[in-house]
């Protein structure tokens, strides 16, 4: 008698031949998708030890996700994503070192109020081994405008155990930043990213899926940021990025967990490192339950400081590019019956210093819900 | 710190486990709703947007799309 | 969620298809096109009707014609020729004739003679088949689709269910006369298949849970011949002619397809019991044997 692999594996390649045994899950998608999410997000307060003037608020962001994914046929899918967000709050000016020499923060003295409207459209067609897009975008908000171009491509081996795929962006950004609050002497700037990225997808195993990817980034023109007072970048940054993961099915558990990580490097001497690990978690009858959590943690860039030296070139107190750490965690629960499905989830990011931190590092609070509606 | 060079010891020793040959038939349990690569995409969309607007770090996995003025 | 059930006879025995739906229509729908598939290939594949492809291509065995198949018949000939040679031999669809030796109605053992003059018509490997055509060398030769079209017609039934739901998750299950196809379906409770005591008709002596895939059965118990404390069963070896003395009484496969469940279980009912073990445990599929002493053993999970 042949051996276990080659007794089932002949028969089943035979049988498939068949039109019955043909699932007809090609890839694409069947049925349309109608989504919708509404996050709230609050930054807490800065720390009154931290802040020149005491305790502030800083942003709260309500945003609302709408997404449209329509199967015109057996090939192509056309997908629309409307995202619209309304921002209010303060944001750090600048960093000054007090009497102490400790760093504080000067926050921007009123309280602003933005809205942004996010539109992308996209196109996918889906073919036996192979899948590609193309999708163009527009964000605009009343001082900034972006528009992007993207197209991406899978491929599958004839293995049909590897995918291969890759794909690349460009977007155009323009400047006109707001006069009368924040004191700024640019009134028109632009910006010009384009993007690469490849990657590897493997089946490993019955229960395991794992992918490896390299993405490369390039941004040319203002990259100051207009409403700094202190803050003064290069024309250009050359940022690199190294993925991987896996989704793994816990057989036990009926659970899958996923974990991702990635490793960032650019030409401003940061580097970062993020972790992410979530396990879903399917509860009752058509509930899951879904519990994340995120490690991330960045190095400063060359010209960052708590107290900027006019003297340099390039200069920065922006805590987004000070060295810290942060932990981000969440908990989500979905229920899928019919039709229809919703999800809730809440998620908190706190911030951790490190040797030199910005007065200005982040904590904030998240939660969303989400429906979702298909039909044929 | 610990349980990070934990997880990823975890993480490279599942890379260098001998990829096994999956048969047509073993196929179920990657199928199943939860093992797609991204279950929550509007999900995934907003984290980036925020990640982007609060950490140095953008990309990975893709290629970057459109900037906004976040900040 | 209503569960509909509709009863039919096809494929020589009692046929049922379940629907969970909130529609009745819609479960009549599905109901009409599954019994329509199973009736469509009973009438393709039938020995008796004179212009079947069987009939043609029994009824010009030994001639210099070859008959032309049609893509469904040449692509499941194919795959009885994979099964053959995968089984060494042991599933064979030309080995039918043999019933012509074996009297189950009457009782009486078939004499040695008679069945090595009809061994000569057995052997797939004597059969000229080219992919596309098939031609039965020695007159007296037939082939018979009856050791695997009604796990095929379950499939089938469970394929055109699933292609008329358009891809929306559907639960329905198809039992042709205990072979059992479903469709995939997750999130809910699996189908819970009985499996039938050998030596009582009503009785159920274990139960395999079904979410997706399908389970053939086989057993000693439909035609059979009890002869000194031995029972001669209609499940014959093509090599020799004889069932096995010392193998299973039945045996339940569960595996992505009825149509591989029912081959997996044919050749597990040809060999000796602890034989037919070990072949089922290294094949990996979940299975239930149950031996003459109605003892159960196997690796199926309720």
């Amino acid at each position: 008698m042949k051996n276990k692999n080659s007794f089932l594996l002949a028969l089943t390649s035979s049988a498939l031949v068949l039109p019955a045994y043909q699932s007809q899950a090609a890839t694409a998608p069947e049925r349309s998708k109608f989504s919708y999410q509404f996050s709230s997000y609050q930054e807490d307060n800065t720390e009154a030890s931290k802040t020149f003037g005491g305790e502030s608020e800083r942003y709260k962001i309500d945003v609302h996700q709408f997404k449209l994914l329509k199967p015109i046929n057996d090939e192509y899918v056309v997908t629309l994503d409307l995202q619209t967000e309304s921002l209010s709050g303060a944001s750090p000016w600048f960093t000054e070192l007090n009497n102490a020499g400790q760093p504080q923060l000067v926050m921007s003295g009123a309280s602003i109020s933005e809205s942004r409207t996010d539109f992308n459209a996209s196109i996918r067609r889906y073919d036996t081994n192979n899948e590609m897009g193309l999708s163009i975008s527009n964000s605009s908000e009343n001082d900034y405008t972006s528009t992007a171009f993207g197209f991406d491509g899978v491929y599958e081996l004839e293995n049909k155990h590897t995918t291969i795929n890759a794909g690349f962006g460009i977007s155009n950004d323009e400047l006109t930043p707001t006069q009368k609050l924040i004191p700024t002497s640019v009134t028109y700037a632009e910006k010009d990213t384009s993007s690469w990225f490849v990657g590897v997808g493997q089946v490993i195993n019955p229960n395991m899926v794992g992918q490896v990817g390299l993405s490369f980034t390039k941004h040319s023109g203002y990259l100051t940021d207009p409403y700094k007072k202190n803050d003064a970048r290069p024309n250009e940054r050359v940022m690199w990025a190294l993925n991987g993961g896996i989704r793994y099915y816990v057989e036990d558990y009926d659970a899958a967990l996923h974990a991702d990580y990635r490793f960032f490097t650019d030409d401003w001497g940061i580097d970062s490192h993020t972790i992410t690990v979530s396990w879903y978690q399917p509860i009752f009858e058509n509930y899951d339950l879904v519990p994340t959590i995120r490690y991330y943690s960045q190095s400063e860039a060359d010209f960052f400081s708590n107290s900027v030296d006019f003297n340099q070139t390039y200069y920065a107190d922006d805590f987004r590019l000070s060295a810290y750490s942060a932990i981000e965690t969440g908990l989500k629960l979905k229920q899928k019956f019919n039709d229809w499905a919703w999800s809730a989830s809440v998620n908190y990011y706190q911030s951790q210093e490190e040797t030199n931190s910005s007065p200005g590092l982040v904590n904030f609070f998240r939660y969303s819900l989400a429906i979702e509606y298909s039909w044929d | 710190m610990k349980q990070i060079l934990r997880l990823l010891i975890v993480l490279s020793c599942i890379g260098l486990t001998a990829c096994t040959t999956v048969q047509p038939w073993e196929r179920g349990n990657l199928a199943k709703a939860n093992m797609a690569w991204q279950p929550d995409p509007l999900d995934a969309q907003i984290r980036d947007h925020i990640y982007f607007a609060k950490e140095a770090s953008s990309g990975g996995g893709k290629a970057t799309g459109g900037g906004c003025g976040c900040n | 969620m209503q569960l509909f059930t509709f009863h039919f006879k096809a494929m020589g025995g009692p046929c049922k298809v379940c629907v969970y739906e909130n529609d009745e229509s819609i479960a009549e729908t599905l109901f009409q096109k599954a019994q329509a598939e199973v009736l469509r290939l009973e009438t393709k594949y039938s020995r008796y009707l004179s212009d079947s492809i069987i009939s043609q291509i029994n009824q010009s065995a030994g001639q210099n014609d070859s008959i032309l198949l049609d893509e469904e018949t040449a692509q499941l000939l194919a795959f009885a020729n994979t099964a053959f040679q995968q089984s060494d031999g042991l599933f064979d669809i030309t080995s039918g004739v043999l019933r012509k030796a074996w009297d189950f109605k009457g009782g009486n053992l078939p004499t040695q003679n008679h069945l090595d003059e009809l061994l000569l018509l057995v052997g797939w490997q004597k059969v000229a088949f080219s992919g596309s055509h098939i031609r039965l060398p020695v007159k007296g030769m037939e082939i018979d689709f009856g050791g695997f079209v009604k796990e095929y017609a379950a499939d089938c039934a469970i394929s055109v269910i699933e292609k008329h739901m358009l891809g929306k998750p559907v639960k329905a299950l198809v039992d042709l006369a205990g072979d059992i196809a479903v469709t995939s379906f997750a999130n809910q409770e699996p189908w819970s298949v009985g499996i039938r005591d050998p030596k009582s008709s009503e009785e159920a002596l274990a139960a395999i849970g079904l979410e997706s895939g399908a389970i053939a059965s086989s057993g000693n118990y439909e035609r059979y011949i009890d002869k000194d404390n031995q029972r001669y069963c209609h499940i014959l070896n093509p090599l020799t002619g004889w069932p096995v003395l010392d193998g299973l009484a039945s045996v339940s496969v569960k595996a992505e397809q009825c149509m591989i469940a029912g081959v997996i279980s044919t050749v597990a009912m040809l060999k000796p019991r602890k034989e037919a073990e070990k072949w089922l445990k290294s094949l990996g599929c979940i299975y239930l044997a149950i031996d003459k002493y109605n003892e159960i053993s196997g690796t199926y999970k309720k």
